[in-house]
C-alpha cells in the first residue's frame, strides 16, 4: 500500500512539472532538479491524503455510530421502557392472581 | 480542551497581516529614495506568503474541532465545516493572488493596493462562514462586499473596469439592504438574532403565520440569492465579470459563493429551513440552470460564457442545497469544491491568453496549433464544466443530481441533466474552435509565467484522475455536512 501510493505520488509529481512545461512550451526536463521537487512532493502529498483517508473513514464510523445510538436511545428507548412497565405488570398480576389461588 | 485564541488565529493573523502589507506598500510606494516602485509583485508574494500562513494556523487548530465550539457571547461557531469551508477560501485566495503576477504586469497595473483589497474580503469571508448570528454575519457580508465593489473598479484606466465597479456598488447596496431589513424582521417577529434560538422558535414553521417571519425569510434569502449571482437576481454578473480585471473575476468567481454557501446553510438549513425556503431555492436552481445553459450560446467574448456558466453553476449547487438533507449538503460541499478548482482552472487560461490580446471567442482560433496543452487543458476544464466522465465535473453534478433524486426532488434533477446537455454547446463550440477553427488574425502567443503553469497543471491534474481516488473528497464532505447538524 505504501509502496504503490509512493510510486503514484511520484508519477503525480513528475507528471505535473512535465505539464508545467509543456505549458510554457519548454522542453518536458528542463530544469530536472524541480522534477526532483515535484516527484518528492507528490511522494509526501498522496502518502498523508492516504493515511488522512483512512483516519476519516475512522472518524466518519464513530459519529455514525453515535448518531445511530442517540437516535436509538431517542425512539427505542420509550418503547423498551414501556415494555418492560408492562413485563411487571403482567408478572405482578400472575403472582398475585397465583398466591389467591392457593 | 478548546483553546479560544488557537481557534480564531488564523483570523488575527490575516488582519495583521493585511494592515503591515498596507503600511509596507503606502511607506516604500511613495519613497523618493527607492524612486517610487510599483510593489505590486512584492507585496503579491508577501500577500500569498500570509494566506499560506493562515491556512497552516487553520491547519494547527483543527485537532480543536472534534465537536462544536461556540465562542465570543455565541456570535461565531468553530467546527469541522467551517475548517472544511476556510481551507477552501484560502486555497482559492492563493490561487486567485498566484494569477495576478504576470498579468499586473503585462496590463501595466501597478496598484499594490489590488492585493490588500483580495486579503481583506478574505478575513471578512472567514467570519462569515463561522457566523453563527445573524449580526456577526450582517457584519461580516459588508466588508466584504465593500472590498468587491472597490476591486471590480481596480483597473483605473479601464472605463469598463470603473462601469463594474459602479453597477456592482449601486446594485450591490440594495440587497445587503434586504438582508439586513429581512434580519431585523426576524428579530422582530421573535426578538432572537442567534440560529440555535432560530431553529427552536422556527421548527415546524410552516407557510406564512406570521408575516414578519415570511418576509424575513423571503428578504434574507433574496439578499443572499443576489450575492451568489443565482437567477432571477443574476443580471449584474455578466457586466461585472467582464468588465473587472481577470483575476478579480476568477475570486468573484469563486470565494463568495464558498462563503456565502457556508453561510446560508447556516441560517437557512439549521436556522429556519422549511417548505417556504425550499420552495424559493428550487425555483431559483432550475431557473438558474435554465437560464446559465440558454444565456451563453449568444455570446462573443471569452469571459461572458463563464460568467454564465458561474450561473449555471450556482443552479447545480443551490440543487444540493435546497434538498435540506444530509447528502444535499455533502453534495453541496463537493459541488463547491470541484466547481472552485474549475474556475481557477479556467481563468487561468483566460489570463494568460489575455495578455496575447484574446478578447473574443473568435481569437482562439487556431490555439491549438500554436499552443497545443494550453488548447487541450482548455477543452480538459471545458468538458469538465460539461459534465463528461470521467472528469471531476461529472462527479459532481451526477452527485447533486443524486442527492436531488434522494429528497424527492423527480423535477430537479431531470431539469439539471437536460440543461447539461444543452449547455454542452458553447463549452464544445470553444473546443471546436480552438481545434478546428483559423482565426481572423493570427496571434502570436506569449508564452505563460511559472506560478499560472503550475497552477494550471496542479488543477488539470486534479480535474483529470480524481475519479480513480474520490474516497477522501467524498469521506470528509459527510463528515462535514454531519458535524453542521450533530
Amino acid at each position: 500500500m505504501v509502496l504503490s501510493a509512493t510510486v503514484v505520488g511520484a508519477l503525480l509529481g513528475l507528471g505535473t512539472q512535465m505539464y508545467s512545461n509543456a505549458l510554457r512550451k519548454l522542453p518536458y526536463m528542463r530544469h530536472p532538479w524541480e522534477h526532483v521537487v515535484g516527484m518528492g512532493l507528490g511522494v509526501v502529498f498522496v502518502n498523508q491524503l492516504v493515511k488522512w483517508d483512512a483516519k476519516l473513514e475512522q472518524d466518519l464510523d464513530k459519529m455514525l455510530q453515535k448518531a445511530k445510538e442517540a437516535n436509538e436511545r431517542r425512539y427505542f428507548g420509550t418503547l423498551s421502557l414501556s415494555l418492560s412497565d408492562c413485563m411487571f405488570q403482567f408478572q405482578q398480576f400472575f403472582f398475585s392472581g397465583f398466591a389467591l389461588s392457593f | 480542551m478548546f483553546n479560544l485564541f488557537l481557534a480564531v488565529s488564523p483570523e488575527i493573523f490575516i488582519i495583521n497581516a493585511t494592515s503591515i502589507l498596507l503600511i509596507h506598500g503606502v511607506v516604500f510606494s511613495t519613497s523618493k529614495k527607492y524612486d517610487y516602485p510599483p510593489l505590486v509583485s512584492n507585496v503579491g508574494w508577501l500577500g500569498l506568503l500570509s494566506v499560506l500562513i493562515t491556512l497552516l494556523l487553520l491547519a494547527a487548530g483543527a485537532p480543536l474541532l472534534t465537536i462544536a465550539h461556540l465562542f465570543w457571547n455565541n456570535f461565531f461557531r468553530r467546527d469541522n465545516f467551517t475548517y472544511f469551508c476556510q481551507i477552501l477560501l484560502l486555497l482559492s485566495t492563493a490561487g486567485t493572488i498566484s494569477m495576478c503576477f504576470d498579468s499586473s504586469e503585462q496590463e501595466r497595473f501597478d496598484a499594490f493596493e489590488f492585493i490588500v483589497l483580495i486579503l481583506l474580503p478574505t478575513r471578512s469571508m472567514l467570519f462569515m462562514i463561522s457566523a453563527h448570528d445573524s449580526i456577526a454575519m450582517y457584519l461580516a457580508i459588508e466588508p466584504q462586499s465593500l472590498c468587491f465593489y472597490v476591486i471590480a473598479a481596480s483597473k483605473r484606466k479601464s472605463e469598463f473596469s470603473t462601469e463594474a465597479g459602479s453597477k456592482y456598488l449601486i446594485l450591490g447596496a440594495f440587497p445587503s439592504g434586504i438582508l439586513l431589513f429581512g434580519c431585523s424582521m426576524i428579530y422582530g417577529s421573535t426578538g432572537a438574532t442567534h440560529f440555535d434560538q432560530l431553529a427552536k422558535i422556527l421548527t415546524g414553521y410552516e407557510g406564512a403565520r406570521s408575516s414578519g417571519i415570511f418576509m424575513g425569510i423571503l428578504s434574507i434569502a433574496v439578499g443572499f440569492l443576489f450575492k451568489i449571482t443565482a437567477v432571477p437576481f443574476h443580471m449584474w454578473a455578466p457586466d461585472i465579470y467582464e468588465g473587472s480585471p481577470t483575476p478579480v473575476t476568477a475570486f468573484l468567481s469563486i470565494a463568495p459563493k464558498i462563503s456565502i454557501s457556508a453561510n446560508i446553510s447556516r441560517v437557512s438549513i439549521y436556522g429556519s429551513y422549511g417548505a417556504t425556503l425550499q420552495q424559493i431555492f428550487f425555483f431559483c436552481s432550475i431557473a438558474s440552470m435554465i437560464l446559465g445553459a440558454l444565456a451563453a450560446m449568444a455570446q462573443t467574448k471569452v469571459k461572458r460564457p463563464l460568467a454564465h456558466s458561474s450561473i449555471g453553476h450556482v443552479g447545480y449547487i443551490r440543487t444540493g442545497f435546497s434538498c435540506g438533507t444530509i447528502e444535499g449538503i455533502q453534495s453541496l460541499l463537493i459541488g463547491i469544491f470541484i466547481y472552485a478548482l474549475m474556475t481557477i482552472d479556467a481563468f487561468a487560461i483566460v489570463s494568460a491568453l489575455r495578455q496575447t490580446r484574446v478578447k473574443y471567442i473568435a481569437d482562439l482560433g487556431a490555439l491549438a496549433k500554436t499552443n497545443p496543452i494550453s488548447a487541450i487543458t482548455f477543452s480538459i476544464t471545458m468538458f469538465s464544466y460539461a459534465g463528461i466522465p470521467p472528469l471531476a465535473g461529472f462527479c459532481s453534478k451526477f452527485y447533486l443530481f443524486f442527492a436531488a433524486l434522494g429528497c424527492g426532488a423527480y423535477f430537479l434533477a431531470p431539469v439539471g441533466v437536460v440543461t447539461s446537455v444543452i449547455g454542452r454547446f458553447y463549452y464544445i463550440r470553444l473546443a471546436k474552435r480552438m481545434f478546428f477553427d483559423t482565426p481572423r488574425t493570427w496571434i502570436l502567443y506569449e508564452p505563460m509565467d511559472r506560478n499560472k503553469s503550475l497552477l494550471l497543471a496542479m488543477t488539470s491534474s486534479f480535474i483529470t484522475s480524481s475519479f480513480l481516488y474520490p474516497s477522501p473528497l467524498f469521506s470528509v464532505t459527510h463528515q462535514m455536512a454531519l458535524s453542521s447538524y450533530l
